[in-house]
């Protein structure tokens, strides 16, 4: 595949999947509450409001909290420009372990400027996604590095370079699947680990994290969210690409949207009708991914 | 099995580094010595960026080093070891794009905020009065939710006690407190600090001036060196 | 489709429900889980009889799906309605180190393969049940857990000696399938028990022997 094609594709996607994803999970969680619900491109709306608003800093934060929406954006269009995510190509080649490391130096930046206004809830906020990225992080890198050893590289584009060969991968991948699934929906404080639309700062995880990002920053940085959210369902929707047998690149990546789709509504569904688990029970629905990704490791290294 | 160690490993130092930046320099000030900090002589910032952009400069440039390494050890003996087999990372398109859209971004910013400048105000508080030393993160704080995890390595013990006439609802005192064990420090590394200590302060009053102690030290070295010397022959 | 080619992917599907048992808190969806277990242990066995020939076989599976797969799950169940326990409590170690022992102690059994040359490769999730079971036994405090351990590990020899090149006689497996059920029988009555002189059914705490 032509990797200018591929390049227009995914920058073309890059802009407009993002929030056309985040306004799908409303709609259809308006849907499911009995509301008429914002229109689809409400978010777009919203980032043009917020660009237009002024700024407010804290006293107290340095240049790393004004520095933190930068690197976000700019890792994570790196990363979304390197992951196979829409089912072909990626224009840039892509590694497991680039991937992974990227993803923890957004939210190393991320951390840092929550650290750096002094507000406590931002400590909390920090703290907590500390802690859970222990388990989310290894459970994403061990369940993609269970394909990497069943294709013996580390590079995507051998581990996704066609769809199932045998049974045993198709088995692998729905294994992979399940443990990148619950990765993601803790790594983007999701439903049933954080509930994105609370207002109570104390349970907030990942927004307590950007509460003190105001107008242009946090444009930016809602845009960084949404755009993680896009490629790591989309990389999940790519495993289970896996599983079906090889097809075209067009039909490949319109399966992928509607995958995509089917995500969006899997996560309204879940923030429906899930409640958000307590903070102490969170490492034990989270340690199920690790061990689903740790047999799928294991059960890759031992049949080749 | 080793690649979910890796994982962990970066994800631990990742978290290792939030909270050591994070408590050295984020947020208010945690102490009176701490608010009269100022920064250092240039030379001594000059040799720390030095030595840090050696480090990162390592990191990426690491295939080229090995070729390197592997080309000046193999002149050396014979069979070299097959260095240049290390995997090579796709990190230059990568890096490329994080710079351009950074550069991007950043010249952006700055170019909107000349005309619309941020607003500096107070930290949000939820209306809990001002954010002070008192309520910044420490080391213990921010590693609590792991270390109550595994509490049972730490021998972790949280004590909560409300008085008052609805002690539910409305406390008059409200004590919690948080009792964390270090294993690593008290029972590995203190024992092993203490018995460096005293074997440097036996070692330091042999060399006290006595020249016969210092040709008694070369003499024995000497000869250890002549009996090894003679093993490996 | 021949043996091996099911019974291979099946096994590992059973290893993975036992994992998944581990990190349950629940007591009723462990029985649940128990019981999907070892309904496809019955069907797998039900299934290898009809190829082996062998009626015997089929009767022992189909045993173990009626008896073993659906009644024990409603006696536990029952049970533990009686008794009134909905969840363990106070484990020493939480779920997440337990699943992450669970995951270290299989890699570690699958890295050192003890009988490499003489077990088919269906031995090893076989072996992995029972370690699970035992696993699940030892890091539990309700009696009733306790109990669905050991059905676990009774799951995991059964399955060894079915999916062996020469498997057992039938008659060997039933009888060690009446001997299984009577002893649940047994330990369900003892937790009735139990419970009602205690006023709860933590092993835990049953540590003092009277005379």
């Amino acid at each position: 595949m032509n990797s200018l094609i591929s390049l227009a594709v995914y920058a073309v996607n890059i802009v407009f999947a993002p929030l056309l994803l985040i306004g799908a999970i409303r709609k259809m969680k308006a849907i499911l509450q009995g509301r008429q619900g914002p229109p689809l491109w409400q978010s777009f709306l919203d980032i043009t409001k917020l660009l237009h608003k002024g700024e407010t800093v804290s006293a107290t934060a340095y240049w790393s909290f004004n520095a933190a929406p930068v690197i976000n954006i700019s890792v994570l269009t790196a990363v979304a420009l390197m992951t196979p995510w829409l089912g072909i190509r990626s224009p840039i080649a892509g590694d497991l372990f680039l991937f992974g490391y990227l993803l923890v130096l957004a939210k190393f930046a991320t951390s840092l400027s929550a650290l750096d206004s002094g507000s406590s809830f931002g400590a909390i906020g920090a703290s907590r996604e500390t802690a859970i990225s222990l388990f989310s992080e290894t459970a994403m890198i061990a369940a993609l590095a269970a394909i990497a050893l069943h294709s013996h590289s580390s590079s995507f584009s051998v581990m996704f370079a066609s769809g199932h060969r045998s049974l045993y991968a198709a088995a692998l991948s729905g294994l992979v699947a399940t443990a990148l699934w619950m990765a993601s929906m803790a790594d983007l404080s999701r439903m049933p680990f954080d509930d994105p639309t609370t207002h109570l700062e104390l349970t907030m995880i990942h927004e307590a994290q950007v509460l003190e990002n105001s107008g242009r920053n946090l444009a930016i940085v809602e845009f960084a969210t949404a755009l993680r959210t896009v490629v790591l369902i989309g990389i999940t929707a790519r495993v289970i690409l896996l599983m079906l047998p090889p097809l075209s690149h067009i039909v490949q990546y319109l399966v992928t949207i509607v995958l995509l789709a089917l995500g969006a509504a899997t996560i309204a569904v879940c923030e429906t009708t899930l409640v958000r688990l307590r903070w102490r029970r969170l490492p034990n629905l989270l340690s199920f991914a690790v061990s689903a990704a740790m047999v799928a490791c294991l059960v890759a290294a031992l049949r080749g | 099995m080793a690649i979910s160690c890796l994982a962990l490993i970066g994800t631990l130092v990742t978290s290792c580094f939030i909270r050591t930046i994070g408590i050295a320099f984020q947020g208010r000030p945690r102490s009176a010595a701490a608010e009269k900090a100022h920064e250092v002589a240039s030379g001594m910032r000059a040799s720390q960026i030095i030595l840090s952009c050696a480090c990162v400069g390592l990191g990426l440039c690491a295939p080229w080093m090995l070729r390197l390494e592997s080309f000046v050890i193999g002149q050396h003996f014979a069979s070299g070891p097959p260095l240049s087999s290390a995997w090579t990372l796709p990190l230059g398109s990568a890096i490329f794009t994080v710079l351009v859209v950074a550069a991007a971004v950043t010249g952006w910013l700055i170019n909107e905020r000349s005309f619309d400048p941020a607003r500096v105000y107070i930290t949000w508080d939820c209306g809990f009065g001002d954010v002070g030393p008192r309520v910044q993160a420490t080391s213990i704080s921010f590693a609590q939710p792991v270390v109550r995890m595994f509490g049972t390595l730490f021998n972790y013990a949280h004590t909560l006690r409300l008085e008052g006439l609805d002690s539910r609802l409305f406390p008059d005192e409200v004590l919690s407190e948080t009792t964390v064990d270090h294993p690593l420090e008290h029972h590995v590394y203190g024992p092993a600090v203490k018995w460096f200590d005293q074997l440097s302060h036996t070692i330091m009053e042999m060399q006290q001036g006595s020249i016969h102690i210092y040709l008694l030290t070369m003499l024995v070295t000497l000869a250890l060196l002549l009996v090894i010397g003679g093993y490996l022959q | 489709m021949s043996i091996s080619l099911t019974t291979e992917p099946v096994s590992a599907l059973l290893a993975i429900l036992a994992l998944w048992m581990i990190g349950v808190t629940q007591y009723h969806t462990t029985v649940v889980l128990f019981g999907i277990q070892t309904t496809i242990v019955g069907a797998l066995a039900a299934w290898i009889g009809w190829e082996h020939k062998e009626p015997m076989l089929i009767g022992v599976g189909a045993a173990v799906i009626l008896l073993k797969g659906i009644g024990a799950p409603l006696y536990l169940s029952y049970a533990a309605r009686k008794i009134g326990c909905r969840r363990e409590r106070g484990l020493a170690i939480a779920p997440p180190i337990q699943l992450f022992v669970a995951g270290a102690a299989i890699a570690l059994l699958a890295l050192s393969h003890p009988f490499r040359g003489e077990l088919p490769t269906t031995a090893m999730p076989s072996i992995d049940i029972l370690f699970l079971g035992m696993l699940f036994m030892v890091t539990r405090r309700l009696a009733v857990s306790q109990i669905i351990g050991f059905l676990v590990l009774e799951n995991g020899i059964f399955l060894f000696t079915v999916t062996l090149t020469h498997p057992m006689p039938a008659l060997i497996d039933m009888g060690v399938l009446m001997d299984v059920l009577a002893g649940t029988m047994l330990a369900g009555m003892l937790a009735f028990r139990i419970n009602n002189a205690f006023e709860h059914i933590d092993v835990a705490q049953l540590t003092e022997l009277h005379g």
